[in-house]
């Protein structure tokens, strides 16, 4: 797909266009079956980041595994998480690479990768440091933090998705 | 069945949510988070089981607080799967991949109805322990390959040429 308009300015415009075309892009769409393939382990990844992210969360906001301290349920479910995520980080950008171009027209595509490196940043430091908590933080901090956790992810989840429909 | 299907294809809703701009996009994002509730809630356990995760949680405790989100979104994501499959039954009807998630999905409720009523009677015996009878991590991973094969085949179908 040709970049049109306003779009065609965009600094990154020729450096998408040329990552559609590297060996590795045309891999990408060589064959009817390997990009449902890459989706498939993106998707499996993506449900073990999802389900492990979210009973923490909702152990943090006090909806779920309430009978142990929210700490031990974020420091054993968290190499699950962070497992999910190497799937997600090692499959997505082989697929952005099978329509780079037609991704840079695409505002919901921008908008889910900004959420993302949000996002990120936000569990790598403030969620991060729960696990490591000593004394249990109080309520209404932990409450917020798995709030938060919860609409960055969420949020980034359900662009990925309407990003394809766009 | 073409001709329920060909029924299914003409009544209001299913041209509905075919001509709508909106309401397929919409339910086919839920439907991925309700999938993704159910699959990625279920592996916990399915971790738990396989002494991989959360080992020094109680397996019924971790079963107790988890399951009623696992079958939440189950409700959900069959809800909206029902709506979807409704809205494109003659597509469905020559699908390849469509029949064997409906039999990845029947495994995975079977093999969780096996585990129930068959090894987890007995749970009291090795609650606290972090390395399960070997049924208990039969059916984990069991359950782990049958959500795979759900997710996978879900996805296939969307890339059919039909």
């Amino acid at each position: 797909m040709k970049p049109h308009g306003l779009a065609h300015d965009f600094p990154f415009c020729a450096f998408f266009e040329w990552i559609e075309r590297t060996p590795i892009g045309d891999f990408m769409r060589s064959s009817r079956i390997v990009f449902p393939i890459f989706e498939s382990i993106h998707l499996i990844g993506l449900a073990l980041f999802v389900g492990t992210l979210l009973l923490t969360d909702l152990g943090l906001l006090g909806l779920a595994m309430r009978r142990q301290p929210v700490q031990q349920v974020a420091a054993a479910l968290s190499p699950w998480t962070w497992r999910g995520f190497a799937l997600l980080m090692l499959t997505g950008p082989f697929m952005f690479t099978a329509q780079a171009a037609k991704w840079h027209d695409n505002p919901v595509f921008w908008i889910k990768m900004l959420l993302l490196i949000i996002a990120t940043i936000f569990q790598l430091s403030v969620r991060r440091a729960i696990a490591c908590e000593a004394p249990p933080l109080p309520q209404s901090k932990a409450k917020l933090i798995g709030a938060a956790s919860l609409i960055l992810w969420l949020s980034t989840g359900v662009l990925s998705k309407m990003m394809e429909f766009v | 069945m073409l001709n329920f299907c060909q029924w299914a294809y003409q009544t209001p809703l299913s041209v509905s949510i075919r001509e709508s701009i909106w309401i397929y996009p919409i339910l086919n994002v839920l439907h991925c988070v309700g999938i993704l509730l159910v699959a990625g809630t279920i592996v916990v356990v399915d971790l738990r089981l396989l002494g991989l995760g959360l080992r020094r949680c109680r397996v019924s405790s971790v079963v107790r607080q988890v399951l009623p989100w696992t079958l939440s979104g189950f409700a959900f994501m069959a809800l909206t799967g029902s709506l979807l499959a409704w809205s494109e039954p003659l597509r469905l009807y020559k699908s390849v991949f469509f029949p064997w998630k409906l039999v990845f999905l029947a495994a995975a409720g079977l093999n969780a109805l096996c585990f129930h009523l068959g090894v987890y009677r007995s749970v009291g015996a090795w609650d606290a322990q972090s390395r399960t009878p070997l049924r208990a991590r039969l059916a984990g991973a069991a359950s782990i390959l049958c959500w795979i094969c759900v997710i996978s085949a879900g996805r296939a179908i969307g890339y059919e040429t039909l």
